[in-house]
């Protein structure tokens, strides 16, 4: 029983709305309403594509959040090929929401992912392997070493030298080494893989005492 | 190099050493940026997204931010329009980073707030270079 | 895995540096809080403490450990080691500040006398802070008597409620109140206990609740002020993200939440916006762009 009086459109209704009447309510004027209709689609994997659409068009921050939030509930690889079309999106937050949400969609975003890491795009790559800082080190050590052995863009290398810093162990040095002599010129990978190096060392340096 | 800058009437000696907010949400680049403002003897802050590093900005009198684009809960573009909107901040130099290269992109930058942009990954000379002139000259 | 007892012969464990580092960036990237390079002692003598009580052979597993998703309580136990977390009346009583002196005028500023002003706290615990918020109104807002403030706290642990209902509370509870405060706000409860009067207890209403629970928190809505201080934290994202959206949509527009000031809706949200009162730092659920 609810403690005050609420003045919103209430939820109850608003979920036992037929699909159609919600997606209406999902393009309409009153943002709210566009909120909740996101949220009450969440447990419906035939309202995948829609959530999706309505993202490339909706500005409003609840909203948005709302329409991850429930793309990420319905999960699996269906929803996780829609979420990754919006890293090519012109839109930062979009972008940023995608990354977060496929890195919420867990283990079932890795054949998507693995896709976007051979991407010709090198931006949508380098928001790729940020996904894998989520993942246990034995599911992203394989894409990072991918990655650090032949990716041929500079801040893609370094996306995932960052990465490794947190997530990488031992088998990577080899690996890092040999992108030390790729990019022997840029200070800055020179730079980031003298500190994952140093991470992962840390660790290893005394597992031989 | 292409900044919006209108020469300072004077030399500037401050008191106290420069502050600079590093905004990005890879760590080894806000240490690599750490080490080389660190250098010119600047002091360093850190965010690691939009949002963090507006909360620093309103409560520390930063002389610059250097802010990069793709960051979770709050981009580099949305950071710059909150800093641009809030008065306390409005007026602080920021110095937009990017793996984008393009000429829009560019000009996207300085209509958001920044009034400066580097193309990623950035060598320590054009860091140091940019920083010096953003924190040394008044800003249009 | 063996116990420490188990594994007599093994070697102490230890903390280089590259780990501690590690150990560092990964704590801020998920929490926010950051270490200077001065706390490396405490915060090894703290870690090595936590390594040996999980049974973690090392560092490297201990840290493995602390990345999968389940690792909650492992979280909440390194959080409680470097934050202090006692509660006592008038906590971070800069809030209460910003909450008279910024918050309320701005709310007031469109609503007629007489209407109601919606306050929550949660978790409130044993109710040091819900009614800190009552006396700190009575005692600092002159406009108290114009409106109808409802303060609702709620906890998710019965006996902690029960507690807060009874209202009695020990000499160190007090610290921060003045002798005057005490003298007219609460009366002797055995032999160390200071027990709130009645006008006071009768202000609050204690209610049950669990944050994560998004039904039972659609119960609180309509909302002008939230306080959730030091749990957020704790959560991991999942959790949190679950929450702070109940609380987006337990507010009215414009409305605010207030958090514990070792955290930040940087690591959780972007659904609220950043307003900076001279007092505090607190966020509000705006609506649509300013």
């Amino acid at each position: 029983m609810p403690l005050i009086r609420d003045d919103r459109p209430d939820p109850e209704t608003v979920s036992s709305l037929p699909r159609e009447a919600l997606f209406d309510q999902l393009a309409g004027a009153d943002i709210g309403k566009r909120r909740l209709a996101a949220l009450a689609l969440s447990g419906d994997r035939n309202a995948a594509p829609a959530l999706a659409a309505s993202l490339e068009t909706e500005l409003e921050p609840g909203v948005r959040d709302a329409l991850f939030r429930s793309l990420v509930m319905i999960g699996g690889t269906p929803a996780a090929k829609l979420v990754q079309r919006l890293l090519r999106s012109a839109d930062a937050g979009l972008r940023g929401g995608a990354v977060e949400a496929l890195k919420r969609l867990g283990v079932e975003a890795v054949p998507v992912l693995d896709i976007l890491l051979d991407d010709p795009d090198s931006d949508v790559r380098l928001l790729a392997i940020e996904v894998t800082r989520a993942w246990p080190s034995a599911l992203a050590m394989p894409r990072l070493l991918h990655i650090i052995e032949q990716d041929p863009h500079a801040n893609v290398c370094g996306a995932a030298v960052d990465v490794a810093t947190e997530v990488g162990t031992g088998d990577l040095l080899p690996a890092l080494a040999g992108l030390r002599v790729r990019f022997v010129n840029d200070p800055f990978l020179v730079f980031a893989i003298g500190v994952a190096s140093s991470r992962i060392d840390g660790d290893s340096g005394r597992r031989g005492a | 190099m292409n900044l919006h800058l209108i020469p300072s009437t004077g030399p500037v000696a401050p008191a106290s050493p420069l502050q600079v907010l590093v905004i990005d949400d890879a760590t080894v680049v806000r240490l690599y940026y750490r080490q080389i403002l660190e250098a010119e003897g600047y002091r360093v802050y850190e965010a690691i997204n939009g949002l963090e590093g507006l909360e620093k900005a309103v409560e520390t009198p930063f002389d610059l931010c250097i802010v990069d684009i793709n960051m979770p809960i709050m981009d580099g573009y949305a950071f710059l329009h909150a800093l641009r909107r809030e008065p306390i901040t409005h007026a602080i130099p920021a110095l937009m980073t990017s793996t984008e290269a393009s000429a829009e992109d560019h000009r996207i930058a300085l209509e958001a707030g920044a009034n400066a942009y580097l193309i990623k990954p950035v060598a320590r000379e054009a860091l140091a270079l940019y920083a010096a002139a953003l924190l040394g000259g008044s800003v249009a | 895995m063996l116990t420490p007892a188990q594994r007599p012969f093994a070697d102490p464990i230890t903390i280089t540096e590259p780990e501690y580092r590690k150990f560092c960036e990964y704590f801020y990237r998920r929490t926010g809080i950051a270490f200077g390079d001065s706390k490396q002692y405490f915060v090894d003598k703290r870690l090595i403490d936590r390594i040996q009580k999980s049974g973690a052979a090392n560092f490297e597993s201990y840290f493995e450990g602390l990345r999968r998703r389940d690792a909650t309580v492992e979280i909440e136990h390194l959080i409680n080691l470097f934050t202090v977390n006692e509660t006592y009346f008038y906590r971070e009583v800069d809030q209460f500040d910003c909450l008279v002196n910024g918050i309320l005028p701005e709310l007031v500023a469109d609503r007629r006398k007489g209407e109601r002003i919606r306050i929550w706290t949660m978790p409130c615990s044993t109710g040091e802070e819900p009614y800190s918020i009552a006396l700190y109104l009575l005692e600092n807002w002159r406009q108290v008597d114009d409106y109808e403030v409802e303060i609702i706290a709620s906890d998710i642990d019965t006996s902690v409620l029960r507690a807060a209902e009874a209202g009695i509370y020990d000499i160190r509870s007090l610290h921060r109140l003045s002798r005057d405060l005490v003298r007219r706000y609460f009366e002797p409860a055995g032999p160390d206990g200071f027990q709130l009067i009645d006008a006071i207890r009768q202000s609050v209403r204690f209610t049950q609740v669990n944050a994560t629970d998004v039904g039972a928190m659609r119960g609180y809505n309509n909302l002008d002020v939230i306080f959730c201080r030091n749990m957020l934290i704790y959560f991991d994202d999942r959790s949190r993200q679950q929450t702070v959206e109940s609380f987006y949509d337990g507010l009215r527009q414009g409305g605010f939440i207030c958090l514990g000031h070792s955290e930040s809706m940087s690591r959780i949200s972007s659904l609220f916006a950043v307003r900076k009162f001279p007092q505090a730092i607190v966020y509000q659920k705006s609506g649509g762009p300013r």
